[in-house]
């Protein structure tokens, strides 16, 4: 069993080979990992299940990370080879691929309806609280195009079915999304009772796309905790 | 944008509109009837001898309510408690309602609580005719506070909750005005009755201090969401804490300053007030965990 603590371990960002994003890239008794799914601090089970999936079923060498409020598995990576210009093409292959933009919209809705239930049942307060764990998250995993809080009220504000102008975040980030909205939600809330209210802000996809969509979000590593 | 699909678990049963008007009837009705009938004028009579109940020092009758005013009063009460703690049930068996289940779980006890108190505190009173001012139904009562302060921190601590300096501030004053005011409440009531033993002095003077406390917490949890309407429900709640505060206080001073106190004076009324409150505030939650939220999505 591997499970390190935050103070076992430094985390650090490297940019990443073919796009202008920061990767991060957890150091531990030299060895590198680089972050492979992100779970809740209530889902201890969930992320041991996939970790030992991986280890066990996988072959892969993976550590569990735990920290108060979340559980994250992360893949042993060789930096050298990760920045080589074949990147990813280490002891873990990762999909590096730019997100397909439906799940990039299904994330945001996910966000803005996140959001609004806050601002709406909790009151402006607790709305620019959530803003402020919102901007850390994002910090936290080097979230592209999402550095001003201009930015950020943009996401929040944008129509994410309407606009050109998706911000270029792969599955692994949406993946990261998907479970840390659950938690900031589950953190605001004290309860998961939010969670269907806020998948009605996916009515407003296309009724040919909304299945598509909702069958993504199922077939996420964290997308169970919203149905 | 708009969309009719309806929803699953979206009001099933009892609408909010006909609660809040059937609450409110209900307290306007009690208001009336302690108006119109809560004047002590007649002797009292001995229900078993049909013979006058005389005072043992001046050997005059006692003046007090006729035994239908009694009940009556009784029967708002245990109406109003009873149809609290079921619409507090009803929440907890929702799986959406916004402040969680175990909270209402709690309330829906504590109003339970209280009902059970009432009927014990009316057997002593209208059947044995106790003069006790403690009783069994002290126990149930005590319980009532207990969970409803459990219920209450259950709400704020599984919160993300951050209140200004000011917000503070204020939250102190109330407790501290609560608090002012139930001691001399508690110093009244000493005055005037100063022979009274030291437990039924102490059990009278609990319950405006633990009204305070959940005073405090209402406070608390309206700072923080204040605007949201997650405050809705709870300022019904605030409301129904500071009702049951008037009447435990004026309960305290009156129990101790007039000599055979009777329940069932105007100031009892809060008593029915209370779990209407309480009633309301838990229709008003369910309404709004239940509701769909389309179409107020601003862009």
């Amino acid at each position: 069993m591997f499970i390190l603590k935050r103070q076992d371990v430094e985390i650090s960002t490297i940019s990443h080979p073919q796009k202008a994003q920061q990767i991060p890239i957890l150091h531990y008794q030299g060895q590198t990992f680089r972050l492979l799914s992100v779970f809740t601090g209530a889902q201890k089970d969930e992320a041991l299940a996939f970790w030992r999936d991986l280890t066990e079923n996988r072959g892969k060498a993976c550590v569990l990370l735990e920290e108060p409020e979340r559980y994250s598995v992360w893949g042993k990576v060789r930096l050298d080879e990760l920045q080589s210009k074949a990147g990813g093409q280490g002891v873990l292959a990762v999909k590096e691929a730019k997100a397909n933009p439906l799940w990039v919209q299904t994330c945001l809705l996910l966000l803005q309806g996140v959001y609004l239930e806050v601002e709406d049942f909790l009151g402006g307060r607790q709305a620019r609280l959530f803003q402020h764990d919102l901007n850390e998250v994002f910090d936290q995993w080097n979230f592209p195009q999402t550095d001003t809080p201009e930015r950020i009220e943009q996401l929040l504000s944008m129509d994410p079915l309407a606009t050109l102008q998706l911000p270029p975040w792969d599955e692994q980030l949406l993946n990261v999304l998907i479970a840390e909205l659950h938690r900031l939600g589950h953190t605001y809330f004290g309860n998961s009772s939010f969670a269907v209210r806020v998948l009605e802000a996916l009515d407003a996809i296309p009724s040919s796309e909304r299945s598509q969509a909702l069958a993504w979000l199922r077939s996420t590593p964290k997308g169970k905790l919203w149905q | 944008m708009l969309r009719d699909k309806p929803k699953s678990g979206s009001s099933a049963g009892l609408p909010l509109a006909p609660v809040i008007a059937v609450g409110l009837g209900w307290f306007v009705l009690a208001l009336m009837f302690f108006l119109l009938f809560g004047t002590p004028s007649v002797p009292e009579v001995d229900p078993a001898t049909e013979q006058l109940i005389l005072t043992p020092e001046t050997g005059k009758a006692t003046l007090g309510f006729p035994l239908w005013y009694t009940v009556g009063t009784y029967i708002f009460e245990l109406a109003a408690l009873f149809a609290a703690s079921l619409l507090c049930f009803r929440n907890y068996q929702s799986p959406q309602v916004v402040s969680g289940r175990s909270v209402w779980l709690c309330f829906a006890l504590g109003l339970l609580l209280y009902f059970l108190g009432d009927l014990v505190f009316g057997y002593y009173e209208v059947v044995l005719r106790s003069e006790q001012s403690v009783s069994i139904a002290d126990f149930f009562y005590f319980g009532t506070y207990a969970l409803l302060g459990v219920g209450m921190i259950l709400a704020i601590a599984s919160r993300r909750l951050t209140l200004d300096l000011w917000q503070w501030v204020l939250v102190a004053v109330v407790g501290l005005l609560g608090a002012l005011f139930a001691l001399w409440v508690n110093h009244a009531a000493a005055m005037a009755n100063p022979s009274a033993p030291l437990l039924d002095r102490l059990v009278t003077a609990a319950y405006p201090l633990f009204d305070t406390a959940l005073l405090i917490i209402t406070t608390i949890l309206l700072l923080a969401f204040w605007g949201g309407r997650f405050a809705q429900a709870w300022r019904l709640i605030a409301g129904g804490v500071l009702a049951l505060y008037v009447a435990d206080s004026y309960y305290q001073y009156a129990s101790n300053a007039f000599k055979d106190y009777q329940s069932g004076s105007l100031t009892e009324v809060f008593f029915v007030l209370f779990p209407v409150l309480f009633a309301i505030g838990a229709a008003v939650e369910y309404e709004l965990s239940n509701k769909s939220r389309r179409g107020i999505r601003r862009r």
